[in-house]
């Protein structure tokens, strides 16, 4: 049965499953909004589902059980024919708006004094939600009064990257403002929290401003679906832009992402739709939750790890990660650990992380920069060593998953003579990882075996490399046949001294009545 | 400032852990309990027996002296402003039956104590250092009790205190059916003290100078203490006596504080100032979860009592704030009774237990330890707690 079950496992890896970008069409009908959910931190929850209800449900889940023998994991359900994720209620691609975001309810009203809506406090610090002239409520949050400006700037220049890298967060704004003045009618355990402070020499606080326009529906989890959202029906561990937002998160270092942090709006007007939030902004970069600066264990170690706590004990201390004897861990972009399990991240494949290491190369250093001096630091010498923190970590990251696989982008088959060609741009030299000039890939067709084809690529990594004819399709004998029969592939490796061999990228091409194919899809 | 309330559990997190731990502990021991004493039914009797040939004997402690666990209630004003004035009243019932119930009162360094407790089922094994472990007695003790102490720090790590106790202790026969009743089984000298209602005055004063964390629990870091307790007789026949109290205990932390070895030496001695018996519940004990855990509680007791630890800690897990950790700990004790211990050092036998144990612990409260250890009585389960405040 194992062997079978294992037999299964593989093969299911090898089947090409050619999935068509979402349409319009493929929109389920209009259905009214979910009803929201109660306030649910869910750290215990989080950890029981991870810690033992999964592990247990996943011994029952026989192939899931050989894949994990097999070294294999399932991929993602929603990936398109370009192995991209297409824009949804989880992730739009901003090609075209990767920084700017000015949108006009960002800053609430300063002109009157806000109305205190609530108050409460997380991780010790004041988080107010009060409501401007406008009508339109904000939440702000503040520094912790031993470190000044912490938390504030982390959740500035993070809400401005993941939106870069295309994922939902608030709306923030940073402000400076009068709380005497600006806040009315202001509690005495509210007014003592605020006293507590940290100001600057003309007395003003510095606070964040967050607004989601819409209704809050609770948190989403990073497993299963919310079965009362008809359009949420693939489990969200098989998402692929939550399974490729470990990549970014890794490069946030936004340990406290986890179910708790989430959070499901409901858009009305048009038709109903839930759209994905991702906050606790305030746990990235070097801030932990309360405004504190970060522990050296965030990012290496996970609240609860079991594998790390059996091999303590039974090795009687001895086994040690490196942040317990180092005293902070370098940044690895593969073991980067959040503070809280996560389903999605741990089904997360080379595909992937891949898709979520072109997020983080869409913003480039200028982008980061720019959204660091958004958080208008007072100390520059400090937002100069956050950029370069950033954008050493952005590299780190790019290396290491632009090596695991042939990063091809913008492909495109061209023709050359009688022979067809292949036109891309690689990122690895895209991004400088490696020296432009001639580069060697390995080719192998499903008609051909494997040759070698070079190309010199240009400073920004564009190429061309030439294809293997496939004579069948060149004599037209495949003329008549159905579609799928017609449908081969080219799997293209880069030739690299790299420490490991990247996986191969996969076209899938069409034969052509013409007599030529086409390219209909890839898979990296 | 904000006004007192009432104290709610949700309050202190680290009780939140504490109070299942103690219902579930409080639960199996009472379970163990009637087992043992055959009169459970009979399928715990065969769980029992079982476990019993493979020599594992769960000995839980707790509230106090052989008590056992049991669940706690506390209700009051916990200390709070800038004078830390509090006021509680607790109760507790174990499994062994036994219950207290306390009035604490006090404000900064000094507190008041009304107290009353039964202990319907303590064991006695006997005085000195021989005694085995088949050949016990139970008796009932009930005592209540009143007193006052004050408490200074003169420096961070150093504590002075001195106390003031009166107390009325009265002891019966227990209610053990299965065994020997004390009265018969031993001659009264043999168990001096049993049966008389004994009423006392004690004053008391000690120094303590403690190093690194402050733990709660008292294996943990290094410290220094001593203590001198004087107790005056108020019943006729009962001598008065002292009995000091000192010990240190040294932890040396490497491997970046994740690896520690601790080494500690503990002596108890009592010494009668004045002619007439010491009842036999006074005198110095070991055994039990925080002395010789693999022995049952206070399974020895003499005039003097010693006690050596060395201990390999290792940390296992800690929160992300390092606010609570979990330590993985192999320890062997090593201590023997005697009426003088030291004449007694190269002569009489040295009891051991040695184990390995798990302790939660955290910045200003230990959470508890749980050991599993090895010793000459057999295998010990202990599940020790400090308390909270």
């Amino acid at each position: 049965m194992c062997g079978l079950c294992l037999l299964m496992a593989c093969a299911g890896t090898q089947r090409v499953i050619i999935t068509r970008p979402s349409t319009a069409n493929d929109l389920p009908a209009p259905a009214p909004l979910p009803p929201p959910r109660g306030a649910d931190s869910g750290r215990a929850g989080e950890l029981v589902r991870h810690s033992l209800v999964g592990p247990l449900q996943s011994l029952f889940n026989s192939p899931g059980v050989a894949r994990r023998l097999a070294g294999r994991r399932a991929e993602a359900y929603n990936v398109t024919s370009a192995d991209e994720v297409a824009d949804d209620a989880w992730f739009v691609s901003r090609a075209d708006d990767r920084i700017a975001w000015r949108a006009a309810e960002a800053t609430p009203d300063t002109g009157t004094p806000w109305s205190i809506v609530n108050w409460h406090r997380t991780s010790a610090l004041p988080v107010v939600t009060i409501r401007d002239a406008a009508g339109r409520e904000y939440w702000l949050s503040f520094d912790a009064p031993e470190f000044p400006e912490l938390a504030t700037t982390a959740e500035i220049v993070t809400a401005q990257l993941y939106r870069a890298a295309g994922y939902h967060v608030p709306t923030v704004a940073l402000l400076r403002f009068d709380g005497d003045r600006q806040l009315a009618s202001v509690p005495d355990s509210l007014r003592r929290a605020l006293d507590a402070l940290p100001r600057d020499a003309a007395g003003r606080l510095r606070a964040v401003a967050h607004h989601v326009t819409g209704q809050a529906l609770g948190a989403f989890t990073f497993s299963g679906h919310r079965s009362d959202d008809p359009a949420d029906s693939i489990p969200h561990e098989h998402r692929r832009e939550l399974r490729g937002l470990y990549v970014v998160a890794a490069w946030l270092n936004h340990t406290g992402l986890f179910r708790g942090t989430t959070l499901d709006v409901g858009i009305e007007g048009g038709t109903p739709a839930v759209r994905h939030y991702l906050l606790g902004l305030e746990t990235a970069l070097d801030a932990e939750a309360g405004g504190r600066p970060k522990r050296p264990r965030s990012g290496s170690e996970a609240t609860w790890d079991v594998g790390k706590i059996g091999s303590r004990l039974l090795t009687l201390g001895f086994y040690a990660v490196p942040w317990e004897r180092a005293g902070a861990a370098e940044f690895d972009p593969a073991r980067w650990t959040p503070r809280f399990p996560n389903a999605a991240f741990a089904r997360r494949t080379t595909r992937d992380g891949y898709w979520g290491a072109k997020r983080v190369g869409g913003i480039s250093n200028e982008q980061i920069a720019a959204a660091v001096w958004a958080a208008r630091p007072t100390d520059s010498i400090r937002a100069q060593a956050l950029i370069a923190m950033l954008q050493a970590r952005r590299t780190t990251t790019l290396r290491y998953w632009y090596s695991r696989v042939t990063a091809f982008d913008g492909l495109a088959i061209g023709r050359a003579g009688q022979e067809q060609t292949l036109e891309f741009r690689d990122l690895m030299v895209g991004e400088g990882l490696a020296a432009a000039g001639p580069r060697s890939y390995s080719i192998r067709a499903s008609w051909s075996v494997v040759t070698t084809a070079s190309a010199s690529l240009s400073s920004v990594g564009s190429g061309t490399i030439h294809l293997p004819p496939w004579r069948a399709c060149a004599e037209n004998l495949l003329a008549g046949l159905p579609t799928e029969q017609r449908v081969g592939w080219i799997d293209i490796r880069a030739v690299a001294d790299l420490d490991v061999k990247p996986r191969a990228l996969r076209l899938f091409v069409l034969c052509e009545s013409g007599r030529e194919y086409r390219l209909v899809g890839w898979r990296y | 400032m904000p006004p007192p309330r009432v104290w709610s559990v949700l309050e202190f997190p680290f009780k939140v852990l504490q109070a299942p731990l103690v219902v579930v502990g409080g639960l199996v021991g009472w379970f163990a309990d009637r087992a043992e004493r055959g009169r459970w039914v009979s399928t715990a009797q065969r769980v029992q027996g079982s476990v019993a040939k493979r020599g594992v004997r769960p000995s839980l402690g707790g509230q106090g002296s052989n008590s056992g666990m049991g669940p706690t209630a506390t209700v009051g004003w916990w200390p709070r402003g800038a004078s830390q004035r509090f006021a509680l009243l607790q109760g507790g019932v174990t499994q062994r039956g036994y219950w207290l119930a306390q009035l604490r009162a006090g404000a900064g360094a000094g507190e008041a104590t009304v107290r009353a407790e039964e202990r319907p089922r303590d064991m006695f094994f006997g005085i000195g250092n021989g005694t085995r472990e088949d050949d016990w007695t139970d008796y009932r003790l009930h005592r209540i009790s009143a007193g006052a102490r004050l408490s200074a720090r003169p420096a961070a790590s150093v504590r002075m205190h001195t106390a003031f106790e009166w107390s009325r202790t009265s002891t019966s026969a227990g209610s053990d059916a299965s065994h020997p009743n004390i009265d018969s089984a031993l001659t009264a000298a043999a168990r001096p003290g049993f049966g008389i209602t004994y009423q006392a005055v004690t004053v008391s004063g000690g120094l303590e100078y403690r190093a690194g964390a402050p733990h709660a629990i008292e294996r943990r870091g290094s410290w220094l203490a001593a203590e001198y307790r004087w107790t005056a007789s108020h019943t006729s026949g009962v001598a008065d006596f002292g009995v000091w109290r000192a010990g240190a205990g040294f932890e040396l932390p490497f491997d970046y504080h994740r690896r520690s070895i601790l080494l500690a030496l503990s002596l108890e001695s009592l010494r009668p100032t004045s002619s007439g018996l010491v009842p036999f519940y006074m005198l110095p004990g070991l055994g039990g979860a925080r002395t010789l855990p693999s022995f049952r509680s206070d399974r020895f007791r003499d005039r003097d009592a010693l006690l050596g630890v060395l201990e390999y800690r290792y940390r296992v897990w800690s929160d992300p704030d390092d606010r609570v950790w979990v330590d993985a700990v192999l320890f062997t004790d090593a201590g023997i009774v005697a009426p003088r211990v030291l004449d007694a050092l190269s002569t009489a036998r040295v009891h051991e237990s040695t184990g390995l144990a798990i302790a939660v612990v955290g910045h200003g409260a230990a959470l508890g330890r749980v050991g599993l250890s090895k010793g000459a009585d057999g295998w010990g389960i202990t599940f020790a707690m400090s308390r909270g405040f």
